[in-house]
């Protein structure tokens, strides 16, 4: 015997088929290969700059052996190469939730079913939200560990809640603009490319923005760019609360730049481009997405 | 369901300019149509997957709102070609999405493993759907389309690409749930697997309705009446006059190029063949078969598409 006729009664948006989104989107990354892969690097990549690149870290970026974990997890995703660490996490990871269904053709089984696009589309952005703190928080922890085996016992670990949060939200800038980028173009082939060619391209831009007019703290507000500035800015100012913060641009010899800004005020305006963007990103995509046909 | 002047634009050439269509409850209904005819995207209309650009929709006479997922919640799809997350297993899918239609886990599970019993799945409960075979992928889009008991199911194509045992299996399936009271909508290329089990069936062409209605009075209408071949072990003069002067049989000749054989048209529903058996032995003959020689769905598909093209060649020229 079956069970009786499941009735939906509620057209409106529901906790529980939203919930239902999310478990089916846990169980699917939670088994992906890539998803292991990437963890492995994270432990891989914090060990190797904890052990290999500890004199460089300890002497001439930021100097305190106490805090050298902090240091890691901002070598990570601010020092040598300009945030493309959350933009590789949040880009694998998040390539198949949108772009891959849709590009597979497995978004069509799901989208027949009772539940809005609503539901869909925030039950997985909620489910990379979980994904992606405990990738934060996993990066974070190790990043202690390490720095405790290399160079002794840490300090400032009460930092360790607010610089993972920090990270997941560096994180999720790109989670939320690879789902927008996905809804817009369909095809999960080209997506890390285009994502890097898009996130490069403000960057540089930015830079040029900056040469031309100097550096002002608004400029934290530029979706993509001003999160580079975050994890830099959370550090100085846990360290020293009233310093001053020197921002350089570098695009080659005859174009750099620099200004020296308030810690306070750059993270302020960091978490608030870091929002803005998030907002930017998830509004429009979840726009193209509820007006999406699928055709073919 | 009632579907009338539905339209769909892609481009000037494509999508559907006036689909007109009456599903009964509790039947199967076919769909027919070749290749880029409208079939899908009606389909994916129907399910919210696209926008309409014109017609109406009724469900039960009232309207229709693919978007709403109160109605949405009231019918089941298996998709062309129906992809699933191959991460998961055929149970963890039905699970998943049985949970979606408001089941709790527990309900969820049971009625993943009854639906996976149904389609003959069981064995593959715990196998990642990435390693389905084609068959088995039509099978779970059938459970997948069957999940919380909806009123109605729309098939699209569910037995293209399968051999004719899974083909027969499916089939089955489908009688069986009709029994039970689920309306059916039925995509396919197969003519003969429509005209075996579907009560009606609705044809289209190029974006439009061309027919519509119980499949036997289409195919009734089409044959003129019944039409039967008699062959006989001679066929003396007499009894070929006498076969012509039987009331409501008409068209009576002789088959040239096949001895003793007669073909002829009966304008009732009457079974006349014992009526011949009895005149031919009066005439010193003996009859030893009479065979029904009707059109098949076939035929009339590619009648109906074909006078269609002309038309339309006809008006263009």
């Amino acid at each position: 015997m079956r069970n009786k006729t499941a009735i939906i009664k509620n057209d409106g948006f529901s906790f529980h088929r939203t919930w239902s989104i999310i478990n089916y989107e846990l169980k699917w990354d939670l088994r992906k290969r890539k998803v292991l892969f990437t963890a492995l690097f994270v432990v891989v990549v914090t060990i190797l700059i904890g052990a290999l690149f500890r004199t460089f870290i300890h002497n001439v970026v930021y100097g305190n052996s106490g805090y050298l974990w902090s240091s890691i997890v901002l070598v990570l995703t601010n020092g040598f190469i300009a945030g493309i660490f959350p933009m590789v996490l949040g880009g694998v990871i998040s390539v198949d939730s949108m772009a891959w269904e849709i590009d597979k053709g497995t978004i069509i089984p799901l989208l027949s079913q009772p539940v809005s696009r609503s539901e869909i589309y925030f039950g997985k952005l909620m489910e990379k939200l979980f994904v992606m703190f405990l990738i934060s928080l996993f990066m974070v922890i190790l990043s202690v560990i390490v720095s405790t085996i290399v160079v002794g016992s840490q300090e400032y670990l009460i930092w360790v809640i607010p610089i993972a949060t920090l990270f997941l939200l560096e994180i999720f800038v790109f989670v939320s603009f690879t789902f927008m980028l996905g809804a817009l173009i369909k095809q999960s082939g080209f997506m890390m490319l285009m994502l890097t060619g898009i996130y490069f391209s403000i960057l540089i831009g930015s830079v040029f923005l900056m040469l031309k007019q100097g550096f002002h703290l608004w400029m934290a507000l530029i979706p993509l760019e001003g999160i580079n500035n975050l994890l830099v800015s959370s550090q100085h100012f846990f360290i020293k609360p009233d310093a001053k913060l020197f921002v350089n641009y570098n695009l080659g010899p005859n174009l750099s730049g620099g200004a020296w800004v308030p810690t306070s005020g750059l993270l302020l305006y960091s978490i608030a481009g870091a929002l803005f963007s998030i907002m930017i990103f998830t509004i429009i995509g979840y726009t193209i997405f509820s007006r999406m046909e699928i055709k073919g | 369901m009632k579907i009338e002047g539905l339209r769909k634009n892609y481009d000037v050439n494509s999508g559907i300019a006036n689909i007109d269509m009456h599903i009964s409850n509790g039947t199967i209904h076919g769909f027919l149509g070749l290749n880029g005819s409208g079939k899908t995207t009606t389909m994916k209309i129907i399910m919210g997957l696209l926008r309409k650009d014109g017609g109406i929709i009724e469900y039960n006479g009232e309207n229709y709102d693919p978007s709403r997922v109160t109605n949405r919640g009231r019918i089941g799809f298996s998709p062309d070609l129906p992809f699933y997350p191959p991460y998961l297993t055929g149970e963890e899918l039905l699970c998943v999405y049985g949970r979606i239609r408001g089941f709790s886990k527990s309900e969820g599970q049971n009625e993943a493993l009854n639906l996976l019993k149904m389609v003959d799945l069981q064995s593959y409960r715990s196998k990642k759907i990435g390693r389905y075979s084609r068959g088995m992928l039509s099978r779970l889009g059938i459970a997948v389309s069957l999940i919380g008991e909806p009123s109605m199911i729309i098939l699209d194509e569910p037995t293209s690409g399968l051999d004719p045992a899974a083909s027969l299996t499916i089939r089955n399936l489908l009688s069986e749930q009709r029994k039970s009271g689920v309306t059916i909508l039925l995509s396919s290329h197969l003519l003969g697997e429509i005209q075996g089990i579907c009560q009606k069936v609705t044809i289209i062409h190029r974006g439009k309705t061309l027919k519509e209605g119980p499949v036997k009075d289409i195919m009734r209408e089409f044959n003129n009446g019944q039409r039967y071949i008699a062959e006989f072990n001679n066929l003396p003069p007499p009894l070929l006059s006498e076969i012509k002067r039987i009331e409501g049989i008409d068209e009576v000749s002789a088959i040239e190029k096949r001895m003793n054989v007669i073909k002829f048209r009966v304008s009732s529903d009457d079974d006349i063949r014992e009526i011949i058996a009895k005149i031919a032995l009066k005439n010193g003959a003996v009859m030893v078969s009479c065979t029904s020689d009707e059109q098949s769905l076939e035929d009339l598909f590619l009648k109906l598409v074909g006078d269609y093209d002309d038309y339309r060649h006809r008006i263009t020229k």
